[in-house]
């Protein structure tokens, strides 16, 4: 990732952020370590965090999210891994989130200011199409 | 940010260390980097250099812990960031930190080492495409 500009689309404090490079890849700051991410990765990053509130333990290609002792929580991301305490669980979680409604929302917004009869318009799930037509 | 950035050791398993003009090295590995202050960096060296190759299965000092699984591959943690590699990286990683850790030392890196000096270290393939200006 070489990018001239950086798009800062969520963040916690100075030393938590998720930012867009303009080639589209996506850097997770988190403390002392830079995760490099491709959009679709964080996306299913994001999908992967939203089911360990209700399952306890999450499995994908990329990602795992396991429990440890003390209610803290181990989040694998490829073959690098974050240890989470208590009380980052809900931090970290909330910044994949902002960044990943972020991202869905530039790619609407977008998508909203091409023609509908575009390839990427015809591309679209029909609740996507459904909330382009609808604004 | 930083506008520069030295390598002081690369290998061909997407790892490399690197010093910023404000003195904190980058350990990049796989899709991370890890940023160490050069007294963490040679602690993290001493940790491996006594535990890395020793053949024991498990290792705990200060904020440095690895663990041999099963599977034959080393989970590595750094505080709260872990590396999962197998046994071959793990050799690779050793030599990568101990190269920029002996330029540290040597004092070489303050004075943003010439890339010729670099691409004369026998352990290491220095590929200079890889230099990243932040």
């Amino acid at each position: 990732m070489l990018c001239q500009r950086i798009l800062i689309v969520a963040a916690h404090g100075p030393m938590r952020a998720i930012a867009q490079g303009d080639d589209g890849d996506l850097v997770l700051l988190w403390d002392s370590t830079l995760l490099y991410l491709t959009r679709d990765s964080l996306l299913c990053l994001d999908d992967v965090l939203t089911r360990a509130k209700h399952e306890e333990s999450v499995s994908t290609d990329q990602f795992q999210w396991h429990p440890a002792p003390d209610d803290a929580a181990l989040v694998w991301m490829g073959r690098t891994c974050f240890y989470l305490p208590s009380e980052d669980k809900p931090i970290f979680c909330a910044l994949v989130h902002e960044a990943a409604e972020q991202l869905r929302s530039l790619a609407l917004r977008e998508l909203r200011s091409q023609s509908p009869f575009s390839p990427a318009f015809c591309q679209l799930t029909v609740a996507e199409a459904d909330e382009v037509a609808l604004n | 940010m930083y506008s520069h950035l030295t390598i002081l050791a690369h290998s061909t398993h997407d790892g490399a260390d690197r010093q910023s003009e404000h003195g904190a090295l980058h350990m990049h590995w796989d899709i991370a980097t890890v940023r160490l202050r050069p007294n963490d960096l040679l602690m993290f060296v001493r940790f491996l250099s006594r535990w890395g190759v020793s053949g024991e299965p498990n290792a705990d000092e200060e904020w440095c812990t690895f663990s041999r699984t099963e599977q034959g591959t080393i989970q590595l943690w750094l505080g709260q960031i872990g590396m999962s590699v197998s046994q071959a990286e793990f050799t690779t990683l050793i030599d990568l930190v101990e190269h920029a850790a002996a330029l540290l030392v040597a004092g070489e890196s303050h004075s943003a080492p010439p890339q010729p000096k670099i691409r004369d270290c026998p352990a290491l393939t220095i590929d200079t495409s890889a230099i990243v200006l932040n």
